[in-house]
């Protein structure tokens, strides 16, 4: 009896050294990528700046030559005539543009992608707007353009960016005489970075002018924050706030907008059950808005929608338009700023917001403000960048100014998350082919 | 010259006279039995006269006691040459003519020639006499001739040659006789023996009696030719029997006649055979004959050769030589051949022994030898009765079995547990293996290829033409899959079919042998096979596409036969036949899987250990020990060699590395390959084996179950990158427990051996308790297991594909001169991160068998990809361009968009296709295997940097003409054999930048390129070596003539 207890016992002693030395997999690499930020370049006689975070920021001029990209003289760098790349470890630049007396116009720079969609523009005899295709990358890029207006689909438009190199096309090119646009753009090959600038003349009159910013995916549940009300500014009068929608879908959508204010939540009649055709750009006016300085609307629908808000007025002594766009919740968001005041909008659950600003000479200090729904912080001139930390609540921000230039409003995409990749591997299971899937 | 004594007292018949012809040499021992059958014929000779040729045991004593009548001869006097004397010494025909002083013809005068080693039975001249008194065409009769020691064994009616000269009886190996061959009494037949044949006198002289030349051996099958051709008959007279010891070709007396080169019979035999060809036969064959013999004889000597019986080998070849030295003799023999010829020789065409008769009697033979090894049959039992197995078991049947009928048979194959079972669970593997006819891949199976030929030529070759280049040696297993695949004409891939669908049937008919063997009873030997064709492991393997384990299973219990007499009391001394079969069948068992060589040692070493007490033994058995387990590492080689420098790879089974559970479920025996095996599937390995623990018998049984499975922890517990991965997976610990599974079957039916009986006689206690416990558990394992392989069969990886991983347009495109290759992509997202699996493909997907050759990770190749994935780097694609790398295809286009624009964004890539399978890019630049760089002119720009030209290739080495001087850049990974032939001087390769194969030409001219594998075929030599050496000790001896008990041969 006393052999195989011992036995037992020595077996066990095996199998509990065999648990206990268990092997762990050796550890994968992995690689650490961020995507780059791609800026726009300017376009005819607008002036503006790339504004970083701070002068370590790098970045390059995208063409056929360099390259390598390179740490700046200042945290500010004019807009070219090369659109410019820059290395994504950083906040994300904002860029301010303006045409003196005439528009301002805010826009964040962003990564290259396969797809956008941009809901906004327009293609009739007032437009000036151009579309903006950057291709960062050494291989061409083959896009579609696809287009929608309020007469339905348009033909689709494909377009070829070489390697390191843009193109911009006037929006009156893509479906002439159209008054209200949206558009789908999906690379073929290639990643490229799309920037839509929308400005109006009208004769001798300006109109105004602002980048618009690129719409979330079809969703059936968006919000549009910071969106200019009426109590924007002195001397500033809001003419008329459309919501322009497209369902791309085959179904009409039957969307409900609530209204986000400072103040609360209500949902306005006549915006209760709208719906709204498949496959045609549609426009609604915006009735009984809220009375705050900024306002932001949630957007539920029962097909996926893409939607943007067109705010015309005069500001000052001038007429202006501004987009506000839908914009993906994010958290974590780095942000550079123009130094130059503003207003932040940040739509949330969350009953407060903690963030931190970034001053001149790296002066750091952290602001925690009280939300219902929505809060409005008013930037300082002092602000470079701020920083929401990565455990902050889900939240939609947008940007808005408003100077002697004019009015611009931008939503603020969320920060470049760092993408961890595995390091590849060599797999003999590639060897195995797969069932057919049918 | 007299008359025999008794032959006046017998009643003469008057047409019919008989002079019999006794010839003796050195035949005292059977003599005066053989005088004695004479002497007490019913129908006597009239005349009985005896040869001595030169005697010395006092034969001619025996005969000169026994008062007939003696001539002496020489004693180098021949068989035929004894005759003629004899018959010259008897009266003239016309004499006795006279002296009778009737009218009788001179053909009623006969000759009997008697041997000295065979006796007639009494009535045996009477009924040759009147077998040939009713056919008066008749010029030889023979009698049905018995064995001397046991009368019951048919040696010969009658004789011819088969068509290699062998003599040739018809008969299968010791045949039984019931008159079977009888037929109506008489038999017509090319010749009959010379013992015991009466042959008309006058026929004799015309002819010239027997040839000369032929004084022993085949001069019997010669005379009945020529007596064919003269235009008689030969007829072998079943009633008359003759009891012959055939003491000269049974090598029981030393042959003394002249020309009896050197006393070997066999020598003598083969000569004389090819003599009687070649001199009766029509001259258009002789050539034909002639490369008959040389084949036969060549293919006969290395038989002999195998059998270990040198002398023998030699006989064969030195006959056909020393034939040759005599071509004199022959034109004469064939000479006088013509004169005396009536007939043509075609007459005696139909009395040869037919082809399919001689394959017939060989495949019976080989099928004997088989049933007696695997079977114990005891000798063959009358009649077909025997074909109904089961013996022993039910004894009380054997009434009923003496008296089979055709239902009787059937209603018992179907009620015989083996059948229910077997039937079972082949219809059970049927179901189951629904979605796995045809070609099978997944999980750990890649594809097998479709031809053997192309294994073995990939196994020995010395550099392998995958991915970068690899000069691993092959793993032996690819050898052995070619090997096994001869089973279904060569196609791998259809052995692999058939075999995941039988392998439980086949597992359980091995395990069945086993225990059978063991004389475990018949139920229980089938609830245990069933048990083991159900276990566990075995469907794991089948479902996960462990190829090497699941033969492992079906192989493990046969080899087990094998060694079972190593660990046998009864046996203290170990034959070195035995080591060396040991060694073979572990040699086998360690190519499928190395864990099982680990495991022998440990189990020899314990062995071993319990012989510590006895010197002499142990010592012995040390040596044997060492022998096997050295001689089987050794047959294993290059690729055995290899694992010296690699120990971390021992355990390593060939398959692609699957995700697993361990260490703590491989002791259930269900460690999740691949999430495929649902929790409830178990085996009984640990559970038998804790029991098996407590009861004395199945101790030992115990100690390797328990044993293995620890080992299969250990081993579980180790996570290694298996060849041509980067990242390392645990062990597969398939080999040791299949070994835990067989001896829990084992030491289950041992236990189970007696178990009711015992069980009923003893009071209730904890046996009863361990017994149903064990009971319930087995009938779960088996019942779970089934259920499993048969409902979810569809949900495992093993299934039919008819894809490849390779495009077939790829395949296509890279099957050129130049020999691309594919950088195959996967992206995937493991644990929420994403992440990229690649491999490189030349014209065909990796074979199962290759995967033991896969080069290593390219940290470069690596660091390229990432890049690519990134959508970063400079310029990536042209460090693809530089290995070779022609396509990159991304698996999944579909879902991978996002990352095909990333990698269109990469300058050098061209997307050719998208579709849902997959996206293609073609690299730009120079991609082929083999390209030139003329050397830049230290006077010219670098404008010519970076041209180069490309260069054809073969599929491993290249013939080619450069230019002028430059290097040569092999795409392939740096290898220092390499060698390149220039102008007469083998160059030696240098390492490129990034680490490819490159040679500096000092000049234009042709180069050729090829890899040295001088070592890697000095490891494959060895390995043949071994095995070859192995296979040949390990083989039966080959008895000679003289060491077979009389009872044996006759």
């Amino acid at each position: 009896m006393r052999k195989p207890a011992l036995i037992l016992a020595a077996f066990t002693a095996v199998v509990v050294l065999a648990s206990v030395v268990e092997g762990e997999q050796a550890p994968r690499g992995y690689v650490e990528s961020v995507s780059t930020f791609v800026c726009p370049a300017q376009y005819r006689d607008m002036n503006g700046a790339i504004h970083f975070s701070d002068s370590t920021a790098k970045s390059a001029i995208i063409d056929g030559k360099n390259r390598s990209m390179k740490k700046g003289a200042s945290r500010v760098v004019a807009l070219g005539k090369k659109a410019r790349v820059v290395a994504g470890n950083t906040a994300t630049p904002i860029i301010v543009a303006s045409k003196s007396a005439t528009w301002l116009g805010l826009s964040q720079c962003s990564p290259s992608a396969g797809e956008f969609w941009f809901v906004g523009g327009t293609s009739d005899v007032t437009s000036l707007g151009y579309f903006q295709f950057i291709n960062e990358n050494l291989g061409k890029a083959i896009i579609d353009v696809e287009l929608w207006s309020e007469d339905g689909s348009e033909s689709t438009r494909t377009l070829t960016i070489p390697g390191r190199s843009m193109k911009s096309f006037p929006l009156t090119t893509f479906m002439p005489g159209k008054k209200v646009t949206a558009f789908h753009i999906v690379s073929r090959s290639g990643l490229i970075r799309a920037a839509l600038f929308d400005e109006r003349r009208k004769g001798l009159t300006n109109y105004g002018g602002d980048f618009v910013a690129p719409a979330v995916t079809p969703a059936q549940k968006f919000v549009i924050p910071g969106i200019p009300g009426a109590k924007i500014g002195k001397k500033s009068k809001v003419t008329s706030q459309k919501l322009r929608l497209f369902v791309p879908g085959e179904s009409d959508a039957i969307i409900q907008v609530t209204y986000i204010s400072p103040s609360g939540i209500f949902a306005p009649i006549g915006l209760d059950s709208l719906r709204i055709p498949a496959q045609k750009v549609v426009e609604v006016d915006l009735k009984s808005l809220p009375k705050s300085q900024l306002f932001s609307i949630g957007v539920s629908a029962s097909e996926p929608v893409v939607g943007a808000i067109l705010t015309r007025g005069r500001f000052g002594n001038r007429s202006e338009i501004a987009w506000s766009t839908s914009t993906n919740v994010s958290t974590g968001e780095q942000i550079a700023l123009p130094e130059k005041s503003g207003w932040l909008s940040i739509v949330t659950d969350a009953p407060k917001v903690s963030f931190t600003v970034s001053g001149a000479r790296g002066k750091k200090s952290t602001v925690t403000i009280k939300v219902d729904s929505m809060a409005i912080w008013k930037v300082p001139e002092s602000a470079r960048a701020i920083q929401f930390s990565t455990r902050a609540a889900k939240m939609s921000l947008a940007f808005a100014m408003l100077n002697s230039s004019g009015l611009a409003t931008t939503s603020l995409a969320p920060a470049l998350a760092k993408e961890l990749t595995a390091l590849p591997v060599v797999d003999s299971g590639l060897f195995v082919p797969t069932a057919p899937s049918s | 010259m007299s008359i025999a004594p008794d032959a006046t007292g017998l009643n003469l018949p008057t047409q019919q006279r008989v002079s019999a012809i006794l010839v003796t040499h050195n035949g005292a021992r059977w003599l005066p039995e053989v005088v004695a059958a004479l002497s007490s014929q019913e129908r006597g000779p009239d005349y009985l006269l005896a040869v001595d040729t030169g005697s010395t045991d006092g034969s001619a004593e025996l005969l000169q006691n026994s008062r007939i009548d003696l001539i002496s001869a020489a004693h180098d006097c021949g068989f035929g040459a004894a005759v003629a004397l004899a018959v010259a010494h008897l009266p003239p025909l016309p004499e006795v003519l006279s002296e009778s002083g009737e009218s009788h013809h001179r053909e009623s005068e006969w000759l009997w020639l008697i041997h000295d080693d065979c006796a007639p039975a009494p009535d045996a001249l009477a009924q040759l006499l009147a077998a040939v008194a009713e056919r008066p065409n008749v010029g030889v009769a023979g009698p049905k001739i018995l064995g001397w020691h046991d009368r019951n064994h048919l040696l010969e009616i009658g004789v011819t040659l088969a068509h290699n000269g062998a003599r040739w009886t018809g008969l299968e190996r010791n045949e039984r006789d019931q008159g079977q061959h009888d037929g109506d009494g008489t038999i017509p037949v090319l010749a009959v023996s010379t013992a015991g044949a009466l042959i008309r006198r006058d026929l004799f002289e015309e002819i010239g009696g027997f040839d000369q030349n032929l004084p022993l051996f085949r001069d019997d099958v010669d005379f009945g030719m020529r007596a064919r051709m003269a235009g008689y008959a030969v007829l072998c007279v079943t009633a008359a029997k003759l009891f012959h010891a055939e003491a000269a070709a049974t090598e029981r007396r030393a042959i003394d006649v002249a020309g009896g080169a050197f006393h070997r019979p066999h020598l003598l035999d083969r000569r004389h055979a090819a003599f009687v060809l070649l001199a009766n036969l029509p001259l258009w064959t002789l050539p034909w004959i002639v490369l008959r013999i040389f084949a036969s004889s060549i293919i006969r000597a290395l038989g002999y050769l195998l059998a270990k019986l040198p002398g023998y080998a030699l006989d064969e070849i030195a006959a056909v030589a020393l034939l040759f030295t005599r071509l004199d003799r022959l034109r004469i023999a064939r000479r006088s051949r013509r004169k005396k010829r009536l007939l043509p020789a075609r007459v005696i065409r139909p009395f040869l022994a037919p082809w399919s008769e001689q394959i017939k009697l060989g495949a019976m033979r080989v099928r004997d030898l088989l049933l007696r090894r695997i079977e114990r049959v005891p000798d063959p039992v009358v009649g077909n009765i025997s074909l109904s197995e089961s013996n022993g078991t039910n004894d009380s049947d054997e009434g009923e079995l003496l008296a089979p009928s055709a239902t009787h048979f059937w209603r018992q194959a179907f009620t015989r547990p083996l059948f229910l079972a077997t039937t079972a669970l082949l219809l059970l593997s049927l179901i189951a293996s629904r979605s796995r006819f045809g070609a099978l891949a997944g999980g750990a199976l890649a594809l097998v290829g479709d031809s053997s030929g192309a294994l073995l030529r990939g196994y020995g070759e010395s550099w392998h033409a995958l991915g970068v280049g690899s000069s691993r040696a092959g793993h032996p297993f690819s050898a052995l899959l070619a090997l096994f695949a001869l089973a279904t004409g060569g196609n791998p891939s259809l052995f692999v079919a058939a075999l995941f669908i039988l392998a439980p049937t086949l597992a359980l008919l091995a395990m069945y042998l086993f225990v059978r063997k063991s004389g475990v009873g018949q139920l229980i030997a089938v609830t245990t096979a069933l048990l083991y064709g159900t276990s566990t492991i075995l469907l794991t393997s089948v479902s996960v596409g462990y190829l090497s384990t699941v033969l492992l299973v079906i192989i493990a219990p046969l080899t087990a036969l094998v060694f079972k007499p190593i660990f046998s009391r009864e046996i203290t001394t170990l034959s070195w036949r035995r080591a060396c079969a040991s060694a073979l069948a572990l040699a086998l068992l360690a190519a499928l899987s190395f864990q099982v060589l680990v495991l022998a040692i440990f189990i020899l070493a314990a062995h071993l250990w319990t012989f510590r007490k006895e010197r002499d033994q142990f010592r012995q058995r040390a040596i044997q020990y060492l022998t096997i387990v050295a001689s089987s590492f050794l047959s294993l080689a290059p690729w055995s060699l290899s694992l010296l420098t690699n120990p971390a790879y021992l355990f390593l089974d060939q398959g692609v590395p699957v995700a697993l559970s361990a260490p703590l479920s491989v002791l259930t025996g269900n460690f999740q390959p691949s999430d495929a095996v649902p929790g409830y599937v178990g085996s009984i390995a640990l559970v038998v084996g804790v029991v098996a623990l407590f009861a004395k018998r199945t101790f030992n049984e115990a100690l390797v179950i328990i044993g293995s499975l620890a080992l299969a922890a250990l081993v579980s517990a180790v996570n290694i990158a298996a060849y041509g991965n980067s990242l390392t997976s645990p062990l597969w610990p398939g080999g040791l427990l299949v070994i835990a599974t067989l001896f829990s079957c084992i030491a289950l039916a041992r236990l189970s051996q007696g178990r009711r009986q015992w069980l009923q006689e003893s009071p209730l206690g904890r046996a009863h308790f361990a017994t149903v416990l064990i009971a319930v558990i087995a009938v779960y394992s088996v019942g779970a297991n089934i259920f499993w392989w048969v409902a979810e069969a569809d949900r495992v990886p093993v299934k039919t594909t008819n894809s490849s991983v390779l495009p077939a347009f790829i395949a296509t495109a890279t099957d050129n001169p130049d020999q691309p290759k594919t950088l195959i992509l996967r992206s995937e997202v493991r644990e929420q991160v994403q992440s990229f699996a690649y491999v490189i493909l030349r014209d065909r997907d990796v074979r199962m068998s290759e995967l033991a050759s896969l080069p290593d990770e390219v940290p470069l190749l690596t660091k390229t990809i990432s890049e690519i994935t990134a959508g970063v780097g400079d310029a990536p694609a042209s460090t693809l361009a530089q290995f070779g790398i022609r396509y990159l295809y991304l698996e999944n286009g579909k879902r991978n968009n996002a990352l095909a624009r990333k990698i269109d964004g990469i300058g050098g890539l061209t997307r050719l296709s998208a579709t849902a399978d997959g996206i293609l890019w073609q690299v730009s630049g120079s991609t082929t295997r083999l390209r030139f760089q003329p050397r830049s002119d230290e006077n010219k720009s670098a404008a010519g940097d970076g041209e180069f030209l490309e260069l054809p290739s073969e599929y491993v080495g290249a013939e080619f003409d450069v230019p002028s001087a430059g290097t040569v850049q092999l795409a392939e990974v740096f290898n220092g054999r390499w060698r390149a032939l220039h102008a007469g001087q083998v160059l030696l390769p240098q390492e490129s930048e990034v680490g490819l194969t490159e040679f500096e030409i000092p000049e234009g001219g042709r180069v050729v390129l090829f890899h040295d594998g001088t070592t890697h075929r000095a490891g494959v030599a060895l390995q043949v070596a071994a095995l070859g050496l192995l296979v040949f000790f390990a083989l039966p001896r080959g008895r000679r003539q003289r060491e077979l008990s009389d009872e044996e041969v006759s």
